[in-house]
């Protein structure tokens, strides 16, 4: 019991006002130079792509959601980024835009790897992937589980890694261990948390 | 009244033998596997781990008796029992020691003169308690398990069936004890004549017994422990004791027909110096040989699938039986025109 | 009299074939060699898969929440806890992503060690997986044999770090503290025997003709098919892909040392085998040529005590003994990280399973999942 409770109170802290850094803010964010394929990605979906930028020696670019599959189709067929080496999603509950999605993909022919970012809003539906990188298919399915955000046309749209029948999403910033789904653990493991002192019933 | 009596004695003795062996063929696994293996197996339970067959015998005794709600519990019940009664009744016609073994009493239970056939199909019915036992359970790893069991020996004893022939031929008789006695006067064992037949046997023998590498009824990787996953306590027991007990079974069977059972090696030279030694010590130590290899081959060899195993046993075994049967059968012939 | 009209118009043989279903066996999630907690459900015709589903998550235990909420350097011991089998990898990959996020140079000293140590966590993996993998065959003297050497890489660990399993080994900035002495030692006596033991194995196996049985031919993926189903690893090596993180994008020291990279031809279960016994050759080169050339200096960097990267997001992956282990961080300054989220390597590896299982009998389920070589701890995460 005494653990919870710690637990409680650290994710408690955890939630408190972050003190501004009182140092000058690095910034990291350099602008793309010499990127064959940004080039020719802001020319060829002027409308979908955003904004490029290179971090730490990689790039990222930034897109809007329409007509991905277009965009994603053309990167692994001409650019060859034949794999997709990662798919998550980044909760920013403060931000208009609520959720990022964020794609990893990775060219064998020249050892490149790509970071495509996309914001959407909260229920807001992204197209599948999962039909040009088939590895999309769980990644897609796990940010389902975790973050609650839906793909259209997804083959087998199920939660993961959670059992199918949990309420809440928990990668999302809002969820806390208090907010879990009790009537889920109360159905199956007979177990009903006070939310407060973490004692169970 | 005595030869009542002196049947009732071999039935005592031969019986706690072959617990006492089947016990201690667990050991005896566990040691030889250990070693292999690099490691020392059992050494707690007495000295270097000889009391572990009894304190294991013990434990499943005391265990729990589970049955699982939704068996057929009758046939659950019993499918162990079958397994393990047709294990034992085995030893009634295996010839431990000659006619004149046993201080005179005769080394076997019985000689009856179709006795090879009569093993043999005895062995074969203990399958029933296998499927009985897989398909009691009610469950599904026990229910593939049994059926492939089932598959399995029954395409096994064809080719083992066979090849238990050819020496047949050359003794003329099913007679265990006249089959050895054949080979006395033949003057060489039948695992010269008939060596085709001998592996063949052997390979058969090892997958009759559901042993490495034909252990799939009871592939614990793959199908957890097959036909025994539901069983627990002392009805666990009863097949691991009749599992055992065939090991030991074929392997007395491929000494009796093709090593010349109580027979001495080479009685010419060493007839002088051995005499001393009874007949059913040179029978166990052909035993002991047999299981030995056993042992060694489940040390060595991953396992076979279920296709590759019945492909082996119908497109090779069976064939190769067929024909060295033929062949035997032709050789005699041209040798008594 | 219907009745006997009835039987006599029914067709017996097509009923029979009508009236055979296909059996769902649940294959997991305790059974011996679906390794650790994955829950199979096999659609079964007689014994061939017809259809199957994993059902993963029965270990999940929320590390990438978890991170969210402790400092950058409290996070650390947790990715020990993904692939607990090669514990050293997932440390180096989690530190080397901060390390990059925060701009932290490493000194040559550590950057050897952590070579050294993660290419014996590479050997440890490998000999875990050769174990478990030829025991799921049936080859049970192997499991042993590969666990004996796999003890000396343990007792090395615990030389350098104090724990056996989940190290910890490495610190931001560098290492805790400098190897203890006898290490070079250790780790030179254990080169000396490698060779032998893996020999060992191969004889047991390479030739084995029921090994050949069981996996030339089983589980064959083609390049472009494992390159779209996202494996990585030995197991994209095996279908010929010749990609390694070590020689593509060099970490660490990597680019100073030499080996080679083994592939496969055919993609099959007996490929990945032989190329990760070669990798464990490898390995043992890499470690002879880094332990000869440990050069002097600190063992660490001087890195603040509480860490604060600047604003920015970072992907950085290494080659892990399973494949490609990277981890993907967000900084918003403060110290803690905005989101970690790991790409385990074994998670995109088990999507191939249905794959390449499909027509397969059970038991080569088994060998498959042997030769994915997955964690569960890295896939529940």
């Amino acid at each position: 019991m005494a653990e919870e409770k710690n637990k409680n109170d650290s994710l408690e802290k955890g939630k408190a006002p972050r003190k501004p850094p009182k140092k000058e803010e690095v910034n990291l964010y350099e602008e793309i130079k010499d990127f064959d394929t940004f080039t020719k990605v802001k020319e060829k979906f002027a409308d979908i792509v955003l904004d490029g930028k290179r971090i730490r020696e990689q790039h990222i670019f930034y897109i809007k959601n329409e007509n991905i599959l277009d965009f994603f189709k053309y990167l692994r067929d001409e650019e060859k980024y034949d794999m997709l080496a990662d798919l998550t999603a980044i909760d920013y509950p403060d931000r208009e835009k609520r959720f990022a999605i964020l794609y990893n993909i990775y060219s064998f022919k020249k050892l490149e790897r790509l970071l495509v970012r996309m914001d959407i809003a909260d229920g807001e539906e992204v197209e599948t992937v999962s039909e040009i990188w088939p590895s999309a298919n769980w990644p897609e399915r796990e940010v389902y589980d975790m973050f609650g955000i839906k793909f259209k046309n997804h083959p087998d749209l199920r939660r993961i890694l959670l059992p199918e029948d949990w309420k809440t999403h928990p990668l999302r910033k809002d969820f806390d261990v208090k907010n879990r789904d009790q009537d889920w653990m109360e159905r199956h493991l007979g177990i009903r948390e006070d939310v407060n002192s973490g004692e169970v019933k | 009244m005595e030869f009542l009596l002196v049947v009732v004695v071999k039935i005592v003795i031969i019986l706690a033998f072959i617990s006492l062996g089947v016990a201690y063929l667990t050991y005896l696994e566990r040691k030889v596997i250990g070693h292999m293996q690099v490691r020392l197996g059992p050494m707690r339970v007495g000295w270097h781990g000889l009391l572990q067959p009894i304190a294991d015998g013990l434990k499943l005794v005391i265990k729990e008796d589970i049955i699982p709600t939704q068996s057929d519990k009758l046939m659950f019940i019993l499918a162990p029992v079958i397994c393990f009664l047709h294990a034992f009744l085995v030893y009634t016609f295996i010839p431990f020691d000659g006619p004149k073994g046993f201080w005179g009493y005769g080394g076997y239970i019985s000689d009856v003169n179709v006795g090879l056939l009569f093993i043999v199909a005895i062995a074969s019915v203990g399958v029933v308690g296998i499927i009985l036992g897989g398909w009691a359970s009610n469950s599904k790893y026990p229910l593939l398990g049994s059926l492939r069991s089932v598959a399995q020996l029954v395409s096994y004893e064809v080719a083992m069936g066979l090849a238990i022939m050819g020496p047949i031929l050359l003794a003329g008789s099913l007679s265990m004890v006249d089959i050895v006695k054949a080979q006395e006067k033949m003057g060489v064992w039948f695992f010269v004549p008939q060596i085709v037949a001998f592996i063949i046997y052997f390979i058969c023998g090892v997958a009759e017994t559901n042993r490495a590498p034909f252990d799939l009824p009871e592939a614990e990787s793959e199908l957890v422990g097959g036909y025994h996953t539901e069983y627990s306590g002392f009805r666990f027991a009863l097949y691991f004791l009749a599992e055992y007990a065939n090991m030991i079974t074929v392997s007395a069977i491929a000494a009796t027909v093709f090593l010349g059972g109580w027979l001495m090696p080479f009685p010419s030279i060493l007839g002088p110096y051995l005499s001393f030694i009874p007949g059913f010590v040179w029978f166990a130590l052909k035993v002991f040989f047999f299981l030995f290899v056993y042992l060694w081959i489940r040390a060595t060899f991953p396992r076979y699938r279920f296709d590759q195993l019945m492909a082996i046993g119908w497109k090779i075994l069976l064939p190769l039986a067929i024909a060295n049967l033929l062949v035997t059968s032709f050789i005699i012939l041209y040798l008594k025109m | 009299m219907d009745e006997v009209k009835n039987i006599n118009k029914t067709n017996f043989a097509e009923e029979f074939v009508d009236a055979t279903e296909e059996l769902v066996l649940n294959m997991g999630p305790q059974h011996p060699s679906t390794h650790g907690v994955l829950r199979v459900i096999l659609k079964l015709h007689h014994e061939k898969v017809v259809d199957l589903d994993c059902d993963i998550g029965y270990l999940h235990r929320g590390v990438e929440k978890i991170s969210e909420t402790l400092s950058y350097k409290l996070a650390a011991p947790y990715m020990d806890r993904l692939d607990y089998i090669s514990a050293v990898s997932n440390n180096l990959a989690y530190i080397e992503t901060i390390e990059k996020l925060a701009g932290v140079e490493v000194p040559k000293k550590a950057q050897y060690i952590r070579v050294i140590l993660t290419e014996l966590a590479r050997i440890s993996s490998h000999l875990l997986w050769l174990a478990t993998h030829a025991l799921d065959i049936g080859a049970m003297t192997v499991f042993l044999y590969c666990f004996r050497e796999r003890e000396e890489i343990l007792n090395i660990f615990e030389m350098v770090t104090g724990a056996r399993l989940t190290t910890n080994a490495f610190r931001i900035g560098g290492l805790p503290q400098d190897v203890p002495e006898g290490f070079e030692k250790a780790v030179k006596d254990f080169c000396e025997i490698l060779p032998g033991r893996i020999s060992e194995y191969e004889a047991l196996l390479t030739k084995n003709r029921i090994w050949l049985a069981r996996t030339k031919n089983v589980g064959v993926i083609s390049p472009e098919d494992a390159i779209a189903i996202g494996l990585t690893g030995p197991s994209l090596r095996g279908s010929g892909v010749k990609w390694d993180l070590r020689k593509a994008h060099p970490y660490e020291s990597y680019n100073e040392f030499e080996f080679d990279i083994p592939t496969g031809e055919n993609g099959d279960t007996y490929d990945r085998y032989l190329v990760r016994l070669e990798e464990m050759r490898q390995a043992r080169r890499i470690i002879l040529q880094a332990i000869d050339g440990i050069p002097e200096g600190d063992f660490t960097a001087k890195v603040p005590k509480v860490l604060k990267p600047p604003k920015g997001e970072v992907y950085h992956s290494i080659e892990a003994p399973k494949g490609e282990l990277g981890f993907y961080v967000i900084s918003d300054g403060s110290t803690k990280p905005y989101r970690v989220k790991i790409k385990g390597p074994s998670f995109y590896n088990l999507q191939a399973l249905k794959k390449m299982c499909l027509g397969h009998y059970v038991a080569d389920v088994v060998a498959i999942i042997g030769t994915l070589d997955i964690v569960l701890g890295e896939i529940d995460r």
